[in-house]
């Protein structure tokens, strides 16, 4: 018996919906995360990091 | 306890090597591009050369603006923003120089293979076996750099625009190793692993993806990075880039099967991809919509900004590309689209305006910081952006005329129920002037490359005579989040805040959902058995049309022609039978082609006398006088490889291709065999004589044989018995 024929047998069709279910659920986990109150302050420093990426050492 | 003050200086140099390569190699692109839009408006420019056909210099063009263009802006961008975002020199310079010379290797070796017909046929993914070995390693030469660089940091946040850069990091990876899986059979010769529909999948979800995260991800780590310090205002929402990055890392990997409507991909996958194309809007749009109103308050200056401009017509790109993407990949629009320019015209909407523009903002900017002067022209910046601007805009308007012109005509019926143009060249000729057009948008946008050429020459030319290197200082890498935010910060901040500090794991689930979601497609696709139906009358292709399907691969000419006929009625009267999933289980690699600037040739053979091909190949107006098919004159002179067919063979062996014993044993003998009959036909209907050695007979050979095993008796099929079983 090969590969192809069991996975043929045990009807893996169904892999993408589960799949797309797993994604989903994932998704909207980071998504819930994400919009968390909680998180605001931290996010809102982090918008500002390219603007302060650069700070040179005081000339001696 | 006070914080301990580290001192380092960024490598700029790096940076500096990877621009100037943008623009060499950006001009080269762009040139080689419009030679062969010239070649479109009249064959004469195909020069009767080898080297310089359309179809061997096709994918030149698209691997040299993808990989060298755009492979060497996303360095460069990628070199001096994670330093600064890491607040530490890359990790190794060796590294870093062996990243570029390596590329640049690479990036010469497709300028040589390519032209001389060593190709895997797969789009974007032509360069044949040894050149991507090399790719792989230069590109594992680039991560362990990077994510050195990343765990040598200063900073414990990881900011957006670096999660997109390991999501290219990973992705890319993942879809070069898997869809460059091949059996060698030369030093420059390969056959895919995969056959039919499984490679046309395999080839279409490394397809997609490349775009997804070759050409989408990389560049919005750069719009998250340079746009802010553009328009010195920070992004308009981190939220919203955190979920414009997990949405595509989530939904992109599904959408690549939308390439593949109607063919004989099995119709689930051909949902699924259409069905995550159409959701990639939303986040699409939310990533264009963050990026524009980072503006808010600053739009006065993109009046008198080059960079900004760049930047904002990029952005507005991004969105109309992104939202075309999904409409074309809705099955009724892409019925029409398929096959035509709108797909050429949507691609360089993206490519010129999206990656193109981004990279010239990010050069216009980084000039002055990186040769330490001012910029030499800000007039000519701006004259560089209003030509290229025009040029996208007259290429892309031509183009989508020429698209909708040709999708219109093949599916036009007269009032009698027959095709209104059924001679396929009548749709082509249709189309010239538009070429003509595409040719000139064309040579603008290169002006105004050139324009910027001269501009970084001449900023170059004010450099100081040594550069300052400007030590930077940071205190060294926290082991937490610093207690200044807490609370409410980064100390109580969710998991998905460790996430970010530890990038390693970070970046194994990036991989997870990327993945995920590829096996998820692609052990169906591969398992289940009622995908590809087999057809008992389809057999493997003789030895002689074996090495005739290896010179139709060399010469490139899937980039004009498809093998592939939809079931749409227009299709099958044009055409003939629509094409069966199960005739295409010997091809490694398949052949169904994106575009038909020449008809569909899967039921090509026995439609014309071999006299008519080699005719043809000689000179495809003595045939089609309205034709604008290349002439093959050195198809008749060069000489088949008989070697070659039996490495093939072997090679196809071990493949599973059930080739008999007797086959395998005499592979060159009976290629010689069938050469000299059809040679002799030739002779015989009034053609010149001695071509049983040339290639144009095995072309000939490949030609007659495509999509004839279905129409084949009973009888006939079982004629193959015999074979190792497959």
């Amino acid at each position: 018996m090969k590969m192809g024929d069991v996975v043929s047998a045990m009807g893996a069709s169904v892999f993408a919906e589960i799949a797309f279910v797993i994604a989903a659920a994932g998704f909207l986990t980071v998504i819930v995360t994400t919009l968390l109150r909680r998180n605001r302050e931290p996010f809102e420093r982090a918008r500002f990091m390219p603007l302060t990426d650069e700070r040179e050492a005081p000339h001696e | 306890m006070s914080e301990r003050v580290e001192r380092f200086v960024y490598d700029d140099a790096i940076v500096r090597m990877f621009l100037l390569a943008t623009l060499v190699w950006g001009l080269v692109g762009t040139l080689v591009g419009l030679v062969i839009a010239l070649q479109l408006v009249n064959p004469w420019f195909n020069l009767q050369m080898p080297w310089l056909s359309f179809g061997r210099l096709r994918p030149l063009h698209t691997n040299a603006v993808i990989f060298a263009f755009a492979g060497n802006a996303i360095f460069t961008g990628v070199y001096y923003s994670s330093q600064r975002l890491l607040k530490a020199r890359m990790w190794s310079d060796l590294l870093s120089r062996l990243h570029f010379w390596g590329w640049q290797a690479i990036i010469v070796a497709a300028a040589i293979t390519l032209p001389l017909g060593w190709s895997q046929s797969k789009e974007y993914a032509e360069l044949e076996w040894p050149v991507d070995v090399a790719i792989a390693l230069v590109w594992v030469v680039f991560a362990v750099n990077f994510f050195g660089t990343v765990v040598r940091r200063r900073e414990r946040h990881l900011y957006v625009a670096l999660w997109f850069y390991i999501a290219t990091l990973v992705a890319i990876a993942v879809l070069h190793i898997f869809n460059n899986l091949v059996v060698v059979a030369g030093p420059f010769k390969s056959y895919s692993i995969y056959a039919g529909v499984q490679d046309a999948f395999m080839q279409w979800w490394y397809g997609h993806n490349a775009v997804a995260f070759f050409l989408t991800t990389p560049f919005l780590g750069m719009m998250y990075y340079f746009l802010p310090k553009a328009a010195e205002r920070p992004i308009f929402s981190y939220r919203l880039s955190i979920l414009h990055f997990w949405t595509l890392v989530f939904i992109y990997i599904w959408a690549g099967p939308h390439h593949l409507h109607y063919t004989a991909m099995p119709a689930w996958a051909s949902t699924l991809g259409m069905l995550f194309s159409v959701m990639l809007w939303m986040p699409s749009w939310g990533g264009m919509v963050n990026g524009l109103l980072t503006l808010r308050g600053a739009w006065h200056k993109v009046t008198e900004d080059p960079v900004l401009k760049f930047f904002v017509v990029a952005v507005t790109f991004y969105g109309m590309s992104t939202f075309e993407g999904p409409l074309l990949s809705i099955k009724s629009v892409n019925a029409l689209s398929h096959y035509t320019d709108w797909t050429i015209a949507h691609v360089h909407a993206g490519a010129l305006g999206w990656v193109g523009f981004m990279v010239f903002g990010m050069m216009y900017w980084l000039l002055p910081r990186l040769f330490q002067t001012e910029l030499w022209s800000r007039r000519l910046a701006e004259l560089h952006f209003w030509i290229g601007t025009v040029g996208i805009l007259l290429y892309i308007v031509a183009i989508y005329a020429a698209g909708l012109t040709q999708g219109l005509m093949w599916r036009a019926f007269d009032e009698t129920g027959r095709l209104a143009y059924p001679d396929f060249v009548e749709t082509t000729i249709r189309l010239i002037p538009m070429y003509g057009v595409r040719a000139i948008g064309g040579s603008l946008y290169i002006a105004g490359l050139v324009l910027c050429a001269v501009n970084v020459l001449m900023t170059w030319r004010r450099r100081p005579a040594r550069y300052a290197e400007r030590v930077q200082e940071a205190p060294a890498l926290a082991r937490e989040y610093p207690a200044e935010s807490a609370p409410g910060g980064f100390k109580r901040a969710a998991w998905h805040r460790r996430w970010e500090g530890l990038p390693l794991t970070f970046s194994v689930w990036v991989a997870v959902a990327v993945v995920t979601a590829s096996l998820f497609e692609i052990v169906p696709m591969f398992l289940i058995r009622s995908n590809v139906p087999t057809i008992a009358a389809v057999h493997p292709y003789t030895p002689l049309e074996l090495a005739g399907r290896d010179v139709y691969v060399a010469e490139g000419c899937n980039n004009c022609h498809s093998q592939m006929i939809r079931p749409i009625r227009a299709e099958t009267m044009r055409y003939g039978e629509y094409s069966k999933p199960g005739e295409f289980v010997y091809d490694h690699p398949f052949l169904w082609g994106s575009r038909r600037i020449g008809p569909d040739l899967q039921r090509v053979g026995g439609k014309y006398p071999h006299l008519w091909h080699v005719r043809h190949m000689q000179d495809p107006r003595s045939t089609t006088p309205q034709s604008i098919m290349p002439a093959y004159p050195w198809l008749a002179r060069d000489r088949v490889d008989w070697t070659a067919v039996e490495r093939g063979v072997a090679a196809q062996v071990t493949l599973g291709v059930p080739y008999t014993s007797d086959e395998v044993a005499n592979a060159a003998r009976l290629a010689r065999k069938q050469a000299q009959q059809i040679a002799g036909e030739v002779a015989q209907q009034g053609g010149p004589s001695g071509l049983e050695e040339t290639k144009v007979v095995a072309l000939i050979a490949y030609l007659q044989r495509l999509g004839t095993d279905i129409k084949k008796t009973t009888a006939t099929a079982a004629a193959g018995t015999g074979r190792v079983g497959r």
